[in-house]
């Protein structure tokens, strides 16, 4: 992996994955950054003490996914980066596919990892992905399997396009919109989930904002 | 004079918010143009409550409106609403600034503390 291309890592109370979470991805990866959005366990300390190769940023109040994502991603360009790859800090994503992400990002400026379904997926998460991938397409021209997968590549350059405004897990969606109100060359990859805790992540109230929020997103320049 | 009950809680409701407007004033939380528009707001609301039918040929003959409380309710919506936009950009605008604030403190502290362990 080249200097240049890095990894984002935004978390929030992940005290007893962090560590663990953090050092699978160094294998892969020499430049990781990890955003602790204003957690209120020990999370923070847990990184900072344990990896000391990860470069550990802290928000002091809870911002949401969407803000960290970028404070990473801003401090990755002060420090060179081209490339990055977004990954989630509950240890739901395996490192091992880093360099796939990378590698796809030489022909594409945004690579969407997507969760293949299967019986350990919640129903709930199956329904309301169906229903999100659905109106994306229809709004934005853009056919994804999984509109909400955290999982994700781009490059330098797609970041300053479609740089985003959302500060929670709306992101997810804005990239999306962005992407496709921009045309950048995107294209997906099937990436192995597991889901350790269903009371974690997008809710059903989530999903019903994201919904909407992807209705303003249509309408805004 | 009779005055009716809810002139009276007119007029009870405005010198209480006349009193708040200026104990905000005196902790500087309102400055004095701010201060002016809420005691004009206020002492209105006080002096419509007293006088009602003061207000009369302004609200029937020259807005043309049937009564001085249905006046009251539009001016009352219009003020809120005013309100309410002013409130939402400025939180917007707020919450824009601490966003940044926190980004730029934690890039700041990030590069401080790997500065030190990273060499």
């Amino acid at each position: 992996m080249g200097q240049d291309e890095w990894v984002i890592m935004p978390c929030y109370n992940e005290e007893k994955n962090i560590v663990p979470v953090i050092r699978d991805t160094l294998k892969f990866s020499k430049n990781l950054v990890v955003v602790d959005d204003g957690s209120k366990d020990n999370t923070y300390q847990a990184a900072l003490d344990n990896c000391k190769n990860a470069y550990v940023l802290r928000h002091s109040i809870n911002l949401g996914k969407g803000a960290a994502l970028k404070t990473g991603v801003e401090f990755a360009i002060k420090k060179g980066a081209k490339k990055f790859v977004f990954i989630d800090s509950d240890g739901q994503h395996e490192p091992k596919e880093i360099p796939k992400f990378l590698k796809l990002l030489d022909d594409h400026d945004i690579v969407f990892g997507f969760r293949k379904l299967n019986k350990n997926m919640p129903a709930i998460f199956r329904i309301g992905n169906t229903a999100l991938n659905t109106g994306i397409f229809f709004l934005f021209g853009i056919r994804l399997h999984d509109t909400q997968s955290g999982y994700r590549a781009m490059t330098v350059d797609a970041y300053r396009k479609i740089r985003w405004k959302s500060t929670t897990y709306t992101v997810e969606s804005e990239m999306i919109a962005n992407t496709g109100k921009k045309k950048l060359r995107y294209c997906e990859i099937p990436i192995n989930t597991i889901y350790a805790n269903r009371h974690k992540g997008t809710t059903v109230l989530d999903g019903i904002k994201i919904m909407f929020d992807m209705l303003l997103f249509r309408f805004q320049r | 004079m009779e005055i009716l009950g809810i002139q009276l809680a007119g007029v009870i409701f405005g010198i209480i918010f006349i009193y708040l407007t200026y104990i905000n004033y005196k902790r500087s939380e309102l400055n004095g143009s701010e201060s002016i528009f809420w005691f004009i707001l206020w002492f209105g609301l006080v002096l419509a409550s007293i006088f009602p039918d003061v207000m009369d040929f302004f609200v029937k003959d020259v807005l043309n409106i049937g009564r001085t409380l249905d006046f009251l309710i539009i001016i009352s919506f219009m003020v809120l609403f005013g309100i309410v936009f002013y409130i939402f950009t400025t939180t917007k605008k707020t919450r824009n600034k601490v966003e940044n604030l926190v980004r730029n403190l934690a890039i700041k502290e990030g590069s401080r503390i790997s500065n030190k362990t990273k060499k």
